[in-house]
């Protein structure tokens, strides 16, 4: 038995579409114990969110996973729980979306922060009837119980009390966002999976509330898949990092190592095109082209389109998984040799 | 980058004001006034060539700025100078020529250019209006020499396509070869950038900075992104609640601010350096509401430095505390030779 609170082993993504398949997510390996944070970063369209939505199977209907793909959480396999073999489409499963056994993991053992917490929030009922909602669908609590969990967490996240029954509306951007890390935290789960919870924030606000996550991450030693597009936040909030690229992870390990021993060309040009207020002032470098289309993605390296270093077997075949240190992997051809010839963003 | 302060001045803008009037139709005459105090009295020069980064949070009123320089608004009161004309009296053909010479970028390129245009007809549309070229080859290349220099290469083949057939990158540079189309005296861009993705982002600011080098054309470039503000400015305006706290070189601001509020904005800038020790400096609350500004200086309630009788009676005006480099506080000059640490808490 492991110490890994999450394993997440070989999964693949496939989206159904009128005339063949997106392969959003493919073959993605990690693991994270628990309180521990896991940042994973890439462009839109890379498949971070369906990896992260992937974990609690919140995903749309035409979503079908491989049949080998693996979600260990807390010694359970998630995906045999929750999905069923598809009649239609061999070597898939499918989502059982109503599956009672799964439902009674979200949101109590696995809760997520969504993005653009402006429109998760329902705008009809006030903020404390949504959280009280989610705390009674798991736990049997009289009226007053709820009440006194919910002031204890707008205490945690500094929102007043006497602001429990405003409705949305009412709140500030901040506060919204605030409101749903409240509500992530109700049921007190061990794993929370945030979803550019501060993209849409300013940066005063956004500090605040990343500061608000560790403080209490740390207090209730909750693990966290924190998906952005920002490698700045991930670089303040998490100890492992993992860079996703058209539907494969390229890069897994710490953020040091990923920040200061780059070892994808990928990770490089990605951190190489983010402007810093620390140090001098390079010239940034844009990555040429676009990302692939995914469903109709190129063979051998998904990034070798766009790659300077890219040769011809890089065109060909896909590049295996290369363990440069303990824990640190790159899923490229010429890894090893790149690595200490890359430089990261400083 | 010192050097472009230099210049000749392009627009000079002083003690800028724009209210908005929340009671308006049938409420226009209930009870008192009540205004929206967007930008509130803001002053300064944009030289030839220099970009200026406009920073702050939202509802500070950088957008309500840029929409008065190029004057898609009418200020309350104050004056934009363009070649020494207020642009504010500016009417029929002065005005049409006012808008030849300053052009916008509009942060979404999916909903700034108009879907049933072709790339060419989009960027033609402004020669036309403004009757720049004699014949329609004339300003088919125009058309291309502006693609080209937004690079789209080879441009040939962006002429016809629909916006639709386009990444954002793309669109962001269709839209600024339609602004310089027109060769402006200066460009007002509203977040240019913030809708695009990280590698697609880089390409279009190097873009923008390329063709400033190229043609010195001025930027006011208006951004809630202050590493991007760094990247792209030669000086930088932090404003707060629609007044400017602190304006001066990048660098300076960026390294040797001063005013409070700078102070906070920055520590709360994330580094993409795991290294990076997190120093956080406390503001209280939130930004209050531009309806009821708070007396005195407009950041005290939130302050950890505010001192009751000083920062809470008087505004502060914008003083110069270093060649260039100007600061709206009371105790600018104090905070200028003591870092004040005691209240930065180490995270």
């Amino acid at each position: 038995m492991d110490d890994n609170l999450l394993t997440v082993k070989n999964l693949s993504v496939h989206y159904k579409i009128r005339n063949g398949w997106v392969y959003a997510v493919d073959d993605v390996n990690f693991t994270l114990k628990r309180g521990e944070t896991m940042g994973l970063v890439g462009e839109s369209g890379c498949g971070k969110t369906t990896t992260g939505y992937a974990v609690t199977q919140l995903l749309a209907d035409n979503a079908y996973l491989k049949s080998n793909s693996k979600v260990v959480f807390d010694g359970t396999d998630l995906i045999k729980i929750g999905t069923y073999p598809s009649k239609q489409y061999k070597g898939y499963r499918k989502i059982d979306e109503y599956n009672p056994k799964m439902r009674s993991y979200r949101w109590k053992r696995i809760s997520m922060i969504f993005q653009g917490a402006m429109n998760a929030f329902n705008p009809v009922y006030t903020v404390g009837d949504q959280i009280k909602e989610a705390i009674l669908q798991h736990e049997e609590l009289t009226d007053e119980e709820v009440r006194k969990r919910i002031e204890m967490l707008f205490d945690l996240v500094g929102i007043p009390k006497d602001r429990i029954d405003n409705y949305p509306h009412e709140y500030s951007g901040g506060m919204k966002q605030r409101a749903m890390i409240a509500m992530s935290l109700a049921l007190s789960p061990d794993l929370i999976i945030a979803d550019e919870p501060t993209t849409a924030l300013d940066v005063v606000t956004q500090d605040r509330i990343l500061g608000k996550i560790s403080e209490l991450q740390r207090r209730e030693n909750v693990a966290m898949i924190l998906i952005t597009h920002d490698v700045s936040v991930v670089a303040e909030m998490a100890e492992k990092m993992a860079v996703m690229y058209a539907g494969h992870l390229v890069e897994k390990g710490t953020a040091r190592e990923i920040f200061k021993e780059t070892a994808h060309p990928y990770t490089e040009a990605l951190l190489k095109a983010f402007p810093s207020i620390k140090g001098e002032k390079k010239r940034l470098r844009s990555i040429p082209g676009s990302p692939p289309d995914l469903a109709n993605p190129p063979k051998g390296c998904r990034f070798a389109p766009r790659c300077p270093y890219a040769k011809d077997i890089c065109l060909e075949k896909e590049p295996p998984v290369v363990e440069i240190s303990p824990g640190h992997l790159s899923k490229c051809h010429f890894a090893e040799e790149l690595y200490g010839e890359l430089s990261g963003g400083e | 980058m010192a050097g472009y302060t230099d210049g000749k001045v392009i627009v000079k803008v002083r003690n800028l004001k724009k209210y908005f009037d929340l009671h308006v139709g049938m409420f226009k005459f209930s009870g008192e006034p009540l205004y929206v105090k967007a930008v509130d009295g803001i002053s300064f020069d944009l030289h030839e060539g220099e970009v200026i980064g406009l920073v702050g949070e939202s509802g500070c009123g950088k957008s309500t700025t840029g929409r008065l320089l190029t004057r898609l608004e009418v200020p309350t009161s104050g004056s934009v100078l363009f070649e020494g004309k207020d642009i504010a009296k500016l009417s029929g053909k002065e005005l049409k020529s006012y808008r030849r010479h300053v052009q916008m970028i509009f942060q979404d390129p999916y909903e700034s250019l108009n879907p049933r245009f072709t790339v060419q007809k989009t960027i033609m549309e402004p020669l036309i209006i403004h009757g720049i070229g004699e014949t329609y080859d004339d300003r088919v290349e125009m058309v291309i020499k502006a693609l080209e220099d937004a690079g789209l290469r080879p441009a040939e083949e962006y002429l016809s396509r629909y916006p639709h057939q386009m990444s954002g990158g793309q669109r962001q540079r269709v839209a600024i070869a339609r602004a310089m189309v027109l060769k402006p005296k200066f460009i007002v861009a509203d977040e240019p950038v913030s809708m695009l993705d990280v590698s697609i982002r880089a390409g279009v600011m190097n873009l923008m900075l390329d063709l400033r080098e190229k043609y010195k054309i001025p930027y006011i470039f208006i951004t809630h992104d202050i590493a991007v503000a760094r990247y792209m400015s030669d000086r930088i305006a932090v404003m707060y609640l629609g007044k400017i706290v602190e304006i001066g070189e990048t660098d300076e601001v960026i390294f040797n601010h001063v005013h409070p509020y700078t102070r906070a904005l920055i520590s709360a800038v994330p580094v993409p350096d795991p290294d990076h020790k997190h120093g956080r400096v406390e503001i209280k609350g939130e930004i209050p509401s531009p309806i009821n500004l708070p007396k005195g200086c407009r950041f005290w309630p939130r302050c950890p430095y505010a001192q009751k009788g000083i920062c809470d009676k008087k505004e502060p005006p914008l003083k110069e505390i270093s060649p260039g480099h100007f600061v709206a506080c009371h105790f600018a000059e104090k905070f200028m030779e003591e870092e004040p640490t005691e209240k930065t808490v180490e995270v």
